[in-house]
């Protein structure tokens, strides 16, 4: 299923941008867990249960990692679990640390969903029209890192009866896909200026309408954006965890605040769910 | 043979570990021949609300082993008043960072703990400077690099 893919780029921006604002400055528990399982569950219903599933615990193992390192460098916290060394291993840190590889776990999370969403079509038409530079430098560079992995596996395939040790070999593999890129690299410039790259204004053509559940969901995303960032600018949401964790949440615009960030995380996966719903009902009408 | 020296490595690590209950760790008295007299405060974090209360501990004379250095006795002092204390480094370089909960940079860029020994400021490590007993130690927190506290700072 690709139904959030077929939304306007423009759309899918805010989006992104609206979770990614989220995940990097809520630093709260209530906002990043919800949004850790909505983007999971929508890059599983894109890209397959299995994979999600693989690095849903990759991620919790990052988790865990952080949080156990973290009580190692930071000593603050009422709730002292053991002494080691003359320094306190807190409850607090460990928290702090949860929270933290939540986070990053999170950005990773957005990212790998929006590299399922944004292909290099999408990246041009959002930066072609005010930085085309910039846009085809971008693109460009998401490309790269594809291109030299499935270079690199050729030559390695083809090097593997040639070359017995194994750091040898790839020192001449790596030597080689560099000289093959840099090669393409001269060779993309010059097709480009001989067919004529920048010498006049450029036209765009695009396949991109914008549809009226554009505008909706766009405005959607904005207005729940603005609701889940309200409380925590006004601190009705605060989650302090130094030195004695709690958490506060008062007034009506935390309990907004905290169902609208919900429902934008969940926000994917649900339209992908109902629009494959509604194509499999349409097809066993048929 | 790899394999070998790494798992020598985690147990040997482990060893030198000395893992202990909260209970266990403040249940025992400091113990020592000879003793100080340390105090620890805070007024420029109260005056500034970052902190509940000027006085982290009063005068309180603390028994410290022979060749104990200023970091020692703060140590011993905050395990028999069950406070909290955070620092960073080892051997000469121990660096104060936080006590009670309030650390350094809490009130701006300038703040931190500093130590004076019988009313001098020493610029060395607390953990570089040796006591012989009978000292009065303080500590105090600074918002201005020392300067609210009477320990200007020079730039040689």
């Amino acid at each position: 299923m690709k139904a959030f893919r077929d939304l306007h780029p423009a759309c899918a921006t805010v989006y992104f941008l609206a979770v990614l604002i989220i995940a990097g400055f809520s630093f709260n528990p209530f906002f990043l867990v919800p949004l850790f399982f909505g983007t999971l569950l929508f890059y599983g219903s894109v890209k397959g249960c299995k994979r999600a599933f693989s690095s849903g615990l990759k991620l919790l193992l990052l988790i865990v990692v952080i949080a156990a390192v973290n009580p190692l460098f930071s000593h603050n916290g009422a709730t002292v679990l053991f002494f080691l060394n003359d320094s306190r291993i807190t409850l607090e840190a460990l928290i702090y640390g949860g929270v933290l590889g939540l986070a990053a776990a999170d950005a990773v999370l957005i990212f790998m969903c929006v590299n399922t969403v944004f292909d290099s079509e999408r990246i041009i038409y959002l930066f072609g029209r005010y930085m085309p530079n910039i846009g085809l430098v971008i693109s460009m560079a998401l490309g790269f890192v594809p291109k030299l992995r499935a270079m690199y596996a050729s030559v390695s395939s083809a090097q593997r009866g040639l070359q017995k040790s194994r750091v040898k070999r790839a020192l001449r593999c790596f030597s080689a896909v560099i000289t093959q890129s840099m090669e393409g690299a001269i060779i993309t410039s010059d097709s480009m200026r001989s067919r004529g790259y920048g010498t006049g204004k450029r036209t765009f053509f695009n396949r991109f309408r914008v549809f009226p559940r554009d505008l909706i969901f766009g405005s959607l995303f904005i207005v729940l954006f603005t609701l889940s960032i309200l409380p925590l600018i006004l601190g009705d949401t605060a989650f302090v965890i130094y030195p004695v964790t709690r958490f506060s949440a008062k007034g009506i615009m935390s309990g907004f605040g905290l169902s609208a960030s919900a429902v934008l995380a969940f926000f994917p996966f649900l339209y992908e769910l109902t629009e494959g719903l509604k194509w499999k009902y349409s097809i066993s009408k048929i | 043979m790899k394999r070998l020296i790494l798992i020598t490595a985690v147990i040997l690590t482990l060893c030198s570990c000395s893992i202990k209950l909260a209970d266990d760790y403040y249940g025992s008295k400091s113990d020592g021949e000879l003793s100080a007299v340390i105090s620890i405060n805070c007024s420029t974090a109260d005056d500034r609300g970052k902190h509940d209360g000027a006085e982290i501990l009063g005068d309180y004379s603390v028994k410290i082993d022979e060749s104990a250095t200023v970091f020692d006795a703060l140590k011993n002092a905050c395990r028999d008043n069950r406070i909290q204390l955070d620092f960073k480094g080892s051997g000469d370089s121990v660096y104060v960072s936080g006590i009670d909960y309030l650390y350094e940079f809490d009130c701006g860029s300038l703040s931190g703990w500093e130590y004076s020994v019988d009313g001098v400021f020493p610029s060395v490590g607390c953990n570089a400077f040796k006591l012989k007993g009978g000292e009065k130690i303080s500590w105090l927190y600074t918002c201005d690099l020392g300067e609210d506290i009477g320990n200007k700072y020079r730039e040689d």
